[in-house]
């Protein structure tokens, strides 16, 4: 199941070496015991992922503490 | 940690006992509870408070002769609560409909001889407990002593329709007074029997077989089988021997042990702390009108005069242990269940980890209950166990690795010695925040102490100690048992009072004193603040200005008041906190004690990494030390000036004032050391001293080799005083930003935002990775932003992050 995390269209990051904006896709994330897939912004050729700022200290942060005290 | 250990532990709290009111009463009625219900006018509720442990309340509330009031905490404040005439209030109010349900009938018999009210009270438990009961007596009415008390007492309405409860049970009566040759028949036919001795009819039937000793209520008669108390005038005596003896007769009937458990039954004395203190006197309520009693409101008036007694001292005094709703015995019981958790959350991994352990509920709580011990205890077994969050002493313990690297660690004889008869120890932290004191420190030593006064830079191994790892605290302590023995054991001088307590518990063979004590038996350094002559050299005017005009009008101009903050760590080194104060004394500083000091020190809020593990708390915990004085703060323990300084408390370090620099005009307003800035330092006073002492092949930073990493080193970066704030906030280094940055332009793999030209680039080093968003300036980088996550992309088509 891949889990939308809210992330607006981005319209400002750009996959330099490739020169991409980046465009939500699936990703495999995982931490301690807890594999999740979500969306996150990526470069359509390369790939590259990006994980904005208020995913990285919000939810992720909060599934992290869960996950630490598993 | 196992049950017995558990129970052993839970004991030492005495916040369950029960009050005094409670202990005194024969039945235990929870009085506390009830008076409390009658505060607030809840008179259902208080009704049924009575009701669990009072049988026929409506009766015995009318007739008590209510032992509790003497035990009253309130006694020698203006006197006892009324709690007799509370209870009399409350049965006067309309009876809640109260739901008991009976046990399932046990088809035993049971006999009780006689009709006052103890029989009655042994009837109705028996009942209650569902054994079938026939009630002897020569009389038609229940109860003919208490029918002799007048109708204002007990009112025979209220008498008989109590008593209706007993029929309502099933209650058999047969109307005559056993003989006894009678009574051996009775055994035949019932299980057991009581004999209820207010009547004298009864007493003559137990002639010859009460024992001299014990009770026969709880123990049983001479007869096996027989039960039999009452013979008091004491209403509430009569109704605990009727109530003792129904539970004998049950366990008889089971053929259980009679008095096994039973040790609190009836009075005892309370093993419950309640601080009365401060608690001012407060007379009696009145009724107006004495023969009606108090009315509701009156009622409830008395009611709030109840201190409610409870010990919950060690809350009073700490913010970690008020903040879980509970206390120690309840937490206690909560860490146990955490480790036994096989699958599901372990809820109390933040509590266990936000604990200062420093003390201080020992010494407040009369049992010496210790959270630091159920706590490092808890710790030591989640990082066995391999449960421990990863995040929450990850910090603390890299700073500490950093520490012990090439970076800081040294071991190093004076310059020009071969040996080192003493070593000045300063620990990471001083070195981190005061590096120029510290080296000031030491010159001072080697002028005024002893010549032969080496070095020993490292970290004592304290962080690994409180996270409760205790691989990585014997791979400190081991390291510094090491350099010490290098260098020929030397006596430490030791300026951080946690380093001296780790050498104590962990390292006892090495001799060691406070840097505090040696400072006392020297003579003032020279350049030291003399505050006792306002014309003295003493450059730090504007802090000695301010506390003229804040405190002119009381304290006389010039003076210098502060007030001294003990690290938790002298809690039990009172040598060390009166050298400090000889120190303060000398330098003309008039010393304030705060409320909590000496012993009773307060920790600020870093010790047992709380600032790691829970940060909001140890906020909440500096915060509440900062607001006990409006003087600015002497501190002698570099973490507790930075904590409190971080908390925005204005306070100075006791070696500002004996080391003071040239251009320091006011210490206490110095910034608090950042995280990168206190690495950066420690690097740096290791490199002054290599470079003063001779490098060696051995003084080789392995850390930061190669062109590469001396390349990253060289970074310059700029950030404004907003994102410095978010990094330290964040726990994010300089050194993090750096390396993110050398990788993303040297690998080219990093965003650029077309609307603001910047660039966003992420590094995973070890655990966490960072995220920078930069763009280049000048020579160097301006950093926006920067935060982190400790999960990792695994499976995407990228895997950068």
């Amino acid at each position: 199941m891949i889990t939308k995390l809210g992330i607006e269209e981005n319209r400002e990051w750009k996959c330099l070496p490739c020169n991409e904006l980046l465009k939500l896709d699936s990703v495999e994330i995982d931490y301690l015991q807890g594999r999740f897939t979500v969306e996150l912004p990526c470069c359509p050729q390369c790939g590259m992922v990006w994980v904005p700022e208020e995913i990285a200290m919000g939810k992720m942060l909060e599934v992290e503490k869960l996950l630490e005290d598993k | 940690m196992d049950q017995k250990t558990l129970r052993k532990i839970e004991k030492q709290c005495l916040q369950e006992e029960a009050p005094a009111c409670r202990t005194a009463c024969p039945l235990h009625v929870d009085v506390r509870t009830f008076v409390g219900q009658v505060s607030r006018g809840k008179w259902n509720d208080a009704w049924k408070t009575l009701n669990k442990t009072m049988p026929f309340p409506g009766i015995l509330a009318r007739i008590c002769d209510h032992p509790c009031e003497a035990s009253c905490l309130r006694h020698d404040l203006g006197g006892s609560i009324r709690i007799s005439a509370l209870e009399k209030t409350c049965v006067k109010q309309p009876k809640p409909r109260i739901r008991t349900l009976p046990m399932p009938p046990k088809n035993i018999s049971m006999a009780v001889i006689g009709s006052e009210f103890s029989a009655l009270v042994a009837a109705l438990d028996l009942l209650r407990k569902g054994y079938s009961v026939t009630l002897f007596s020569g009389t038609d009415k229940l109860g003919e002593q208490l029918r002799q008390l007048s109708d204002d007492i007990l009112p025979r309405n209220i008498m008989d329709q109590e008593l209706s409860l007993l029929d309502s049970l099933g209650l058999q009566r047969e109307k005559q007074h056993p003989s006894r040759k009678m009574l051996q028949e009775l055994l035949t036919r019932f299980k057991a029997v009581y004999i209820g001795l207010e009547e004298s009819r009864c007493r003559e039937l137990t002639e010859g077989i009460l024992p001299e000793v014990g009770t026969s209520a709880l123990a049983g008669a001479n007869m096996k089988g027989v039960f039999a108390g009452g013979n008091t005038t004491r209403p509430i005596q009569q109704a605990f021997e009727g109530r003792t003896a129904a539970l004998s007769m049950e366990r008889f009937a089971q053929q259980a042990g009679l008095s096994a458990g039973r040790q609190d039954e009836g009075p005892y004395s309370t093993r419950l702390f309640t601080n009365t203190d401060g608690i001012e006197p407060l007379p009696p309520v009145l009724p107006k009108d004495a023969g009606q009693g108090y009315t509701e409101e009156e009622a409830g008036q008395e009611a709030k005069r109840c201190i409610d007694c409870q010990c919950l001292e060690c809350l009073k005094v700490c913010p970690y242990l008020a903040h879980y709703n509970g206390y120690p015995k309840r937490y206690a019981r909560e860490i146990y269940n955490n480790a036994s958790i096989v699958k599901g959350n372990h809820s109390a991994n933040l509590m266990i980890n936000s604990c200062s352990l420093c003390g201080l509920c020992t010494e407040i709580c009369p049992e010496n209950f210790s959270m630091a011990t159920l706590c490092l205890e808890a710790r030591r077994d989640m990082v066995q166990r391999n449960t421990m969050p990863p995040s929450a002493h990850e910090f603390a313990l890299q700073d500490m690795e950093f520490s012990n690297s090439d970076h800081f660690l040294l071991h190093r004889h004076a310059k020009g010695q071969q040996q080192s008869r003493f070593a000045f120890f300063p620990g990471c932290q001083l070195s981190g925040c005061r590096p120029e004191k510290t080296a000031a420190v030491y010159n001072f030593l080697c002028a005024n102490w002893s010549e032969s006064t080496g070095w020993l830079l490292q970290c004592c191994g304290a962080p690994a100690y409180w996270a409760g790892n205790t691989s990585k605290t014997d791979q400190a302590t081991s390291i510094l048992r090491h350099n010490w023995e290098n260098m020929g054991k030397p006596q430490l001088i030791v300026a951080c009072s946690s380093c001296l307590e780790m050498l104590e518990n962990d390292l006892p063979e090495i001799n060691k004193i406070s840097l505090w004590e040696i400072l006392e038996q020297c003579e003032l350094p020279k350049g030291a603040a003399r505050f006792q002559n306002r014309a003295g050299a003493f450059p730090n005017t504007q802090l000695q200005d301010r506390q003229k005009t804040e405190n002119s009008d009381k304290k006389g101009l010039g003076e210098m008041h502060m007030a001294l903050h003990d690290p938790c760590t002298t809690r039990h080194a009172p040598q060390v906190q009166h050298a400090v104060r000889t120190l303060a004394g000398r330098l003309g500083i008039q010393v304030q004690e705060l409320a909590f000091g000496g012993e009773k020190t307060e920790c600020c809020g870093f010790g047992g990494l709380m600032q790691n593990a829970n940060p909001e708390m140890a906020r909440k915990q500096i915060q509440r030390r900062a607001a006990q004085s409006d003087l600015d703060y002497l501190a002698y323990c570099a973490m507790c000036r930075e904590s409190l300084k971080g908390s925005g408390k204005r306070c100075a370090h006791l070696l500002d004032f004996l080391f003071p620099g040239e251009k320091e005009t006011d210490p206490a307003a110095r910034a608090k050391t950042g995280i990168s800035d206190s690495r950066d330092n420690r690097v740096r006073l290791k490199k002054e001293l290599v470079a003063e002492t001779g490098k060696r092949a051995s003084d080789q930073s392995k850390g930061v080799e190669g062109k590469d990493a001396e390349e990253t080193e060289k970074i310059e970066l700029h950030i404004s005083p907003e994102i410095a704030a978010r990094l330290e906030e964040r726990r994010i280094l300089h050194e993090d930003i750096r390396q993110t940055i050398a990788r993303a332009e040297q690998s080219g793999q990093k965003m650029k935002s077309d609307i603001s030209g910047h660039y966003l680039a992420c590094y995973r080093p070890l655990l966490v990775t960072f995220w920078v968003e930069y763009a280049p300036a000048g020579t160097g980088y301006h950093i926006y932003n920067s935060y982190s996550h400790r999960m990792q992309i695994k499976k995407g088509r990228g895997d950068n992050a």
